[in-house]
This record gives structure tokens, C-alpha cells and sequence, in this order.
């Protein structure tokens, strides 16, 4: 589904991707882990097209097709569905419309009937199920007075409204108490199926306990320097990032 | 210094007004339109030398010379005015035809026993004591020609007096419609004055719209007098069509311990200018004025507010938002003075504008001038486009590039109105504005600006 070749992309005149190689295959969950600094936020931002990022090098074949030469909006029509690391607040304009708007051109897109008011109330009302929201989060403005943990897991309502193909989640799990992380996640579980794909980008291991992932990348100064199963998440937990970084090192 | 002939025009035009009719008028009045009508020939209209017209040219407005209205008009479709009037005060409203008292538009019976409410013509004559000590009370003519010009014309326009303790619940509007006929070129000089006395509290809308496209200039004052522990809403709109001149001041004095909240809404006009003058003049006051102003096309908005800080420990707020668009261009300039016995005043300024086109032009400016030492004063002012992180998650959910402008501005504009006390006069600003956007400005369909439940403090 994602082919990733020697991505390299720069921010403010920085490299920090520094040729990214990775794919991803429908039904499968990859984690991202590495150091503070490391790019694993700027690979996120770069797939769904954040305009701050320039890339330099490399391309992304997303279903056969040229991510990088697509706008963001229509990444998302295509399937893209980035959760945000800091969820953006929208004062003003409710949940219920923001999410609507997208759905339906998302809908557009792929050649569906747009739902009306009432059919999508009655989706989003299942969906907030899922996150465990109440249904006094539909008319509120988006974000707006959401505790840490509200925001991340209206993320996850989105997704599970937007129905995308490949998910990313940019450190979804940072600054959540565990029970938020496990609501979070149980969300992500129940979304999951065979033609859809995630890719969890995260510092902490912890997680990956209750996500569970087929592939482990761990991205160090902007490269992938070693990819494992599960156990290599449970490796760097134990050992920390310097004993892959120096593994790394020797090797190159 | 030579006359010159724009200010001859309203020279004759004032004179004939006084010779036909007007001479119904107590001779009290008939002096205060003589020395105001020598003001403004000693001022003459202002020009981009004026400071306080800097940024300002008027020069289009003088060059025309305005005729009041006769009664030579068409008839006004009655039922059209009725849509005009906001559902909230369908019984609590007065109106105003080019300036003109209708009383068959007006409805009043909402209102309680006591609460005088007419228009300023009748008010006059049956209560002309109170109205001869309070117009002019405050307002310096010599410093404000478009108001000394309208104090020339001293005729008709709202009258309303809240007497102590009596709270009223229901919003009063008054509202002010031009027939603004296409090849008339009229002026009409509406005067309100709003008297509140202690311990009471209402809310009003003063709101100007123009039936027609005609060219057409509507110069109007109002002067506001809060009592003691009085407590005001007060809600200006500007919402006439593209050929309207407006220019429009309020005056508003405070005595000690009384609630003055106001909001502007500026949509309309082909040039608009609106000046707030707050005299806080009691301790411990609190001041409230915010407004949310949207231009396009050719206009020009301008908004001079100006609070005096005459007492100590009072609070005062500030908060104006421009979403300029087009070739328009936008004003504001906030003068805030803070007198030496004005000790633990705590100010707060803010004006942000959104910039929506590369031949918008906004100008802001700040003015304050503190002679006490123990204040909080601060202000600040942004110019900027939509923000790039923002937009970009809204586009990530797949919404284009111009909804998602419109999800945004949409968005930009709720912070101020909700400061709008009264949720259902909010809700008709909010739909002003949103026609407004969709209509001119982002022409595609638009959010329901929700509010937050959660009111930041």
C-alpha cells in the first residue's frame, strides 16, 4: 500500500529526513520508535503533507500513485489519515460540521452520496462510542477547552468517522494518563482491518502493549537503523536508543 | 478662512430646515442647532491632515452635496421593513424611515409602564427639561464636525429612558432604515439619546440598513448616560448597502460602579466610520467594547474608539477583529487615557485582523496616554493570514483549500461575538456575518458559528 524510497525532506533549511526506506502492506501495523529529534514527527507530517516540509529527495507510492505530488485534502479523499501529535483547536465551528465536511467531500471523492444531517448524526453518535466521548462533544467547538486527552481521542473519533486506509499516528500516546491510552488505543484495535493499514509513531514503548505491532523501525538522525518484530520494541525499552544507535554505528 | 462651498451647502441646507417647519421647535433647541451649525462651518469637514482622519479620506462624502429627504418618496413595502427588524424585538422596537419617526412600523408594547421609549421628536416636547440638560452634555463639538453637523439637524431619532431599578429583559432595537432610492443623493442626521438610570439594566441595537443601492449618507449621534450601578448592553450595527456613507457617534458616560458593554458590527457602507467615546467617570466601572468589522470589495471601515479613565479602580476591555478582503481597507485606532486620579485601572486593548487577499489594507493603532503610576495597561495588535497549521488540518480531512478558508474565518470571528451577552441577539450578529462571508468574501458554504459552553475567563 505505501512504498517509501529514500525520503529525504528538510524543514527551515534543515535535513532532517535523511533517505527514509519503508513499506507498508494493507493490514498491517508498523510502529516508528526513536530518540527526540530523530524525524520520526517530520516522516508523519511529510506523508499527509504538512506545507513546512520541503522534500528534497525520494518519492512515496501510495496505491500506485505519487503521494508527494498530491495536496493535503486530497491525501485525505485518497485514504491518508494523519493523527496529530497537538491536535489543532478550531474556535468557533463544532465537531459535528468539521468532521461532516471532510466526510462528505471525502465521499465526493470516491463517488458516494453525501450523508445528510441526520445520517451523520447517527454515525457519529456510533463512532463516539468507540472513544467513549459523550455526545456533548458533537456540538462543541473543535478542540477548543479538550483536556489532553479529549484531543487525542477526538483524533481517534475522526479516524473512526473518515474510515481512512492508512492511519498514522503522530505520538499519539504523549502526555495520556493510562486509562486515556487504553480507550485510545482500544479505539485504534476496533478500527483495524485487513484492507486498512497504521503506522505508530511513538518515543515510548508502552503503547505497543495495547497496539500491537507486526514491525518495529526505529529511526535515529533521520534513517531507519535497525527494523524487528515486536520483541525489538521490549529490546530498546530494556537496553534505551544508545545501544541501537551504537549497533548502527558500527555497521555503517 | 473661506467657506467652502461643500460646507455652504449644509450651511443653506440648515437654514432653510430651520425656516420651514422646524420652527415648531423650543427656542433652547433653536440655539443649540445655531452654535452647533457655526461649529461645524468654523471646522469644516476633515481632511487626511486631521489626525484623527489620517487614514480617513472623507473627501468623496463632502464633495456631494446631500439633501435631507423630502416627503416626495415611494412607499416603503411595509413588509419588507418587517423582515428588517429583529425577531427579539418585534414588540420592543422603533423605526425610523430616512430618519423619520414611523410609528405604524413601530411596536412597543412589550415594554413595561415607566419605561419611556418614543421618538426624540415627541420626547421634546412632553419631557424637554430632561432632553435640553443631557443632549451635548459631553460631547465636545469644537473636536467633532460630523457631530456638531448632525447637532445643526437636531430633529428626530430615539429617545429612551430606563427609570431606577427597572430591569428590562427584552432587547429594544432601533432601527434605522434608508429608502436610499437610486438617483437621490439624501442625508439623513439621526440623534438618539439613551438615559439609564441607577441600578437598572437593558439591552439595545441600534441597527442601520438601507433598502435601496442609492448613494445616500446617514449621520448619526448617540448619546448614552449610564447611572450609578446601571448596566447597559449596547449593540451597534452597521449593515447599510454599498452606496451608504455612515459615519456614526456615541457617546457614553459612566458614573461609579456601572456596567457599560458595547459591540460594534461593521459590514456595510461604502465608507463607514464609527467612533465609541467612554468617559468612565465613576469608581469602579467596567467598560466592555468589542466589535468585529468585514470588508470587501472597495469599502473602507474605520473604527476611533476612544475611553477616558477619569476615576480610579476601574476595569476596561477592548477586543476588535477585522477580516478585511478584496481592495478594502480597514481602521482602527483605540486611544486610551488614563488620568493621574485614575489609580488601579486595569486596560486591556487587543485588535487582530485577518488578511484575506493581497490588496487588503489594514491600519491600527494604538494610543495611550497613562499619567497614573499604579495601572495594568496593555495592547496589542496582529495582522496576519490564516495560519498555516490550521489550515493544513483542516484540509487533512480532506476539505479544499477555499472551504476550509471559509471553516477557519468562520472560526475567527466567533471569539468576538461571543461576547454578545444576550445568546440570541448573538446568534443574529453571528448570522450577519456569515452572510456577509458567504456573499462576498468566501463564496462557499459555511459553518454555524458555535460558541463555546466553556467562556474563557
Amino acid at each position: 500500500m505505501l512504498e517509501i524510497v529514500n525520503l529525504h525532506a528538510n524543514v527551515g533549511g534543515k535535513e532532517i529526513l535523511k533517505g527514509i526506506n519503508l513499506t507498508v502492506k494493507a493490514g498491517e501495523v508498523h510502529a516508528i520508535m526513536g530518540p527526540n529529534g530523530s524525524g520520526k514527527s517530520t516522516l508523519a507530517q511529510v506523508l499527509a503533507g504538512h506545507p513546512s516540509y520541503e522534500v528534497t529527495e525520494g518519492k512515496v507510492i501510495y496505491e500506485a500513485k505519487d503521494l508527494l505530488e498530491m495536496d493535503p485534502e486530497v491525501r485525505a479523499q485518497e485514504g491518508v489519515f494523519l493523527a496529530f501529535q497537538y491536535p489543532v483547536e478550531i474556535p468557533g465551528v463544532s465537531n459535528s460540521y468539521f468532521l461532516k465536511a471532510g466526510l462528505n467531500e471525502i465521499r465526493k471523492y470516491r463517488g458516494l452520496e453525501p450523508l445528510d444531517a441526520l445520517e451523520f448524526l447517527k454515525l457519529l453518535k456510533e463512532k463516539m462510542k468507540l472513544v467513549e466521548m459523550d455526545a456533548s462533544f458533537i456540538n462543541r467547538p473543535v478542540n477548543e477547552g479538550f483536556s489532553g486527552g479529549e484531543k487525542k481521542r477526538n483524533e481517534i473519533l475522526q479516524m473512526a468517522v473518515l474510515d481512512p486506509k492508512l492511519a498514522i499516528l503522530d505520538e499519539t500516546d504523549s502526555g495520556l494518563d493510562i486509562d486515556a491510552l487504553k480507550i485510545v488505543a482500544n479505539g485504534v484495535n476496533k478500527l483495524r482491518n485487513p484492507r486498512n493499514a497504521v503506522v505508530v509513531v511513538t518515543h515510548y514503548q508502552r503503547l505497543l502493549n495495547h497496539i500491537v505491532p507486526d514491525f518495529v523501525h526505529v529511526l535515529v538522525n533521520g534513517k531507519i537503523v535497525k527494523s524487528g518484530d515486536k520483541n525489538l520494541a521490549l529490546e530498546l525499552e530494556s537496553n534505551g536508543y544508545d545501544s541501537v544507535k551504537e549497533e548502527a554505528e558500527s555497521l555503517a | 478662512m473661506a467657506i467652502g462651498k461643500e460646507v455652504e451647502h449644509y450651511l443653506a441646507e440648515q437654514r432653510a430646515f430651520e425656516g420651514n417647519g422646524a420652527s415648531g421647535a423650543p427656542s433652547w433647541l433653536k440655539e443649540m442647532r445655531s452654535t452647533a451649525i457655526d461649529s461645524f462651518s468654523r471646522q469644516g469637514f476633515p481632511t487626511i491632515h486631521d489626525e484623527d482622519w489620517r487614514f480617513t479620506d472623507i473627501l468623496p462624502l463632502a464633495k456631494i452635496p446631500f439633501t435631507r429627504y423630502g416627503k416626495d418618496r415611494s412607499p416603503l413595502n411595509v413588509a419588507r421593513v418587517g423582515e428588517l427588524v429583529y425577531r427579539g424585538s418585534r414588540n420592543s422596537v422603533l423605526v425610523f424611515v430616512d430618519g423619520r419617526f414611523d410609528p405604524s412600523l413601530s411596536d412597543t408594547s412589550a415594554l413595561p409602564a415607566g419605561v419611556v421609549v418614543r421618538d426624540l421628536a415627541a420626547a421634546i416636547l412632553s419631557q424637554s427639561e430632561l432632553v435640553r440638560q443631557n443632549l451635548n452634555r459631553n460631547l465636545p463639538l469644537q473636536k467633532h464636525p460630523f457631530a456638531a453637523l448632525n447637532s445643526g439637524f437636531i430633529d428626530d431619532g430615539a429617545f429612551v429612558h430606563i427609570p431606577a431599578k427597572t430591569h428590562i429583559e427584552v432587547p429594544i432595537e432601533l432601527l434605522f432604515v434608508s429608502t436610499a432610492e437610486v438617483n437621490r443623493k439624501n442625508v439623513s442626521h439621526p440623534r438618539n439619546l439613551i438615559l439609564v438610570d441607577e441600578t437598572a439594566s437593558v439591552t439595545l441595537l441600534e441597527s442601520y440598513v438601507s433598502v435601496g443601492e442609492g448613494t445616500h449618507f446617514t449621520n448619526a449621534v448617540t448619546e448614552v448616560r449610564v447611572a450609578s450601578e446601571a448596566a447597559v448592553d449596547y449593540v451597534k450595527i452597521s449593515g447599510e448597502s454599498g452606496g451608504a456613507y455612515h459615519v456614526g457617534t456615541m457617546e457614553v458616560h459612566q458614573a461609579s460602579k456601572s456596567r457599560f458593554t458595547g459591540f460594534s458590527l461593521a459590514l456595510g457602507g461604502s465608507i463607514s466610520r464609527n467612533d465609541f467615546n467612554i468617559t468612565v467617570d465613576g469608581e469602579q466601572c467596567e467598560t466592555m467594547l468589542d466589535g468585529l468589522y468585514v470588508s470587501s470589495g472597495d469599502q473602507l471601515i474605520d473604527h476611533h474608539t476612544f475611553i477616558d479613565h477619569k476615576r480610579p479602580e476601574c476595569s476596561s476591555r477592548e477586543i476588535f477583529k477585522g477580516i478585511v478582503a478584496g481592495r478594502s481597507r480597514t481602521v482602527f485606532n483605540g486611544k486610551i487615557l488614563v488620568r493621574q486620579e485614575a489609580q488601579k485601572t486595569d486596560s486591556k486593548q487587543t485588535n487582530k485582523n485577518l488578511l484575506l487577499s493581497e490588496k487588503a489594507t489594514v491600519d491600527t493603532k494604538p494610543q495611550l496616554e497613562i499619567f497614573a503610576d499604579d495601572v495594568k495597561c496593555t495592547h496589542g495588535a496582529t495582522v496576519g493570514g490564516l495560519d498555516g497549521t490550521s489550515l493544513f488540518y483542516v484540509k487533512s480531512r480532506g476539505v479544499g483549500e477555499e472551504a476550509a478558508q471559509g471553516v477557519l474565518t468562520a472560526g475567527f470571528a466567533s471569539e468576538v461575538t461571543g461576547f454578545i451577552n444576550d445568546e440570541s441577539l448573538r446568534e443574529h450578529v453571528d448570522g450577519l456575518v456569515l452572510r456577509k462571508l458567504r456573499d462576498e468574501v468566501i463564496k462557499v458554504p459555511l459553518p454555524d458559528i458555535v460558541h463555546s459552553m466553556v467562556k474563557p475567563g
